[in-house]
């Protein structure tokens, strides 16, 4: 009687082909795996960087409407320009920004009856800005202009209107 | 093999699932470069409307007699002074609207505001923003003793702001 071969018996496998199966997916795939990589890292910094210098623009924007307005309201030059300051550091600071990073400048304009006020405020953008991250490094700085008259027929200043 | 095929195929969508975060996120910062537009545009006629009540008001009616009256080509003109002053890079193509009243202007605008990740896509290159404000003139006491203010309706006229009148 000849001995029958076990059920038990693992069959044979070949070692070779079993590797050589194993590797064609993961060829295709790392490449995909890259350029996902790449995509997502790039494209995300890009993102990033574009939405935190439009929010520092916000910011910008709304400071420097804010100064201007407060500036030809003021009920005087003497403090048309400390006034101008303070709501521009209020508006950046409503935004989230921290005010002594910010300059302000008068870029025209005197505190006088028509006369024409621009100013300018600048602010540095982050270098990215993320989700649960915040504002990460400094890029350039975002600037922004507003420009109003003071009004011709206001009290409290000598002179008649010159509005031309 | 067939676990083999489907393995890669879900490596594939992972940079096709990254793409379409991408294409949204840029869609969102252009929808916030719009707003930021509008914005401006709103800011810039509510400052023209400002300065249009004042600067526009006839000087010789209201020194001679506390009449206020606004002259719709000085108010015109001191709107075309003011929009530009603002220096906006960001509008393109403004065009706008004007109404002057016996005591007050009204302004509408729109712009041409570009893209910055739209630009590279055909058809969202540009977007049209549209914006409007109004400012009216209060009384002081010299005003109010003549007895000026009356509001009369009046279409809005375009204004060129090349001859810096309505028009």
């Amino acid at each position: 009687m000849k001995d029958r071969p076990s059920r038990s018996t693992p069959p044979t496998v070949l070692p070779a082909l079993s590797r050589y199966t194993g590797e064609e997916g993961f060829v295709g795939g790392f490449e995909g795996l890259l350029f996902g990589i790449l995509l997502f890292v790039v494209g995300t910094l890009i993102v990033a960087n574009a939405w935190g210098v439009v929010d520092t623009k916000f910011a910008a924007v709304e400071a420097a409407k804010q100064a201007t307005r407060t500036y030809v309201e003021a009920p005087s030059g003497a403090v048309a320009g400390a006034e101008a300051q303070q709501a521009a550091d209020q508006a950046l600071a409503g935004y989230g920004r921290d005010p002594r990073r910010a300059r302000m400048t008068l870029q025209s304009g005197s505190f006088d009856r028509c006369q024409r006020i621009t100013i300018a405020v600048s602010y540095p953008a982050p270098l990215l800005e993320l989700p649960f991250v915040g504002r990460v490094g400094t890029g350039e700085a975002v600037r922004a202009e507003h420009s109003e008259l003071v009004d011709p027929f206001r009290s409290g200043l000598p002179g008649t209107s010159s509005c031309v | 093999m067939r676990l083999n095929a489907e393995r890669g195929s879900v490596l594939a969508l992972v940079p096709a699932g990254f793409l379409v975060l991408m294409l949204l996120a840029a869609l969102a910062v252009d929808s916030a470069v719009t707003y930021l537009g509008q914005e401006q545009l709103h800011d810039a006629l509510a400052a023209a409307a400002n300065d249009a009540v004042t600067a526009g008001i006839d000087t010789p009616s209201f020194y001679g007699s506390g009449t206020i009256k606004l002259d719709p080509v000085r108010a015109g003109r001191a709107v075309c002074v003011s929009v530009l002053a603002q220096n906006d890079s960001a509008l393109h193509d403004l065009h706008l609207w004007m109404t002057v009243n016996r005591d007050s202007v009204q302004l509408q605008g729109t712009a041409v505001i570009d893209g910055v990740f739209g630009r590279v896509v055909p058809g969202f290159a540009h977007r049209t923003v549209r914006a409007s404000a109004a400012a009216v003139v209060t009384a002081g006491p010299i005003a109010e003793a003549a007895g000026q203010v009356s509001a009369e309706a009046a279409p809005p006229t375009p204004l060129d702001c090349s001859t810096g009148s309505a028009g």
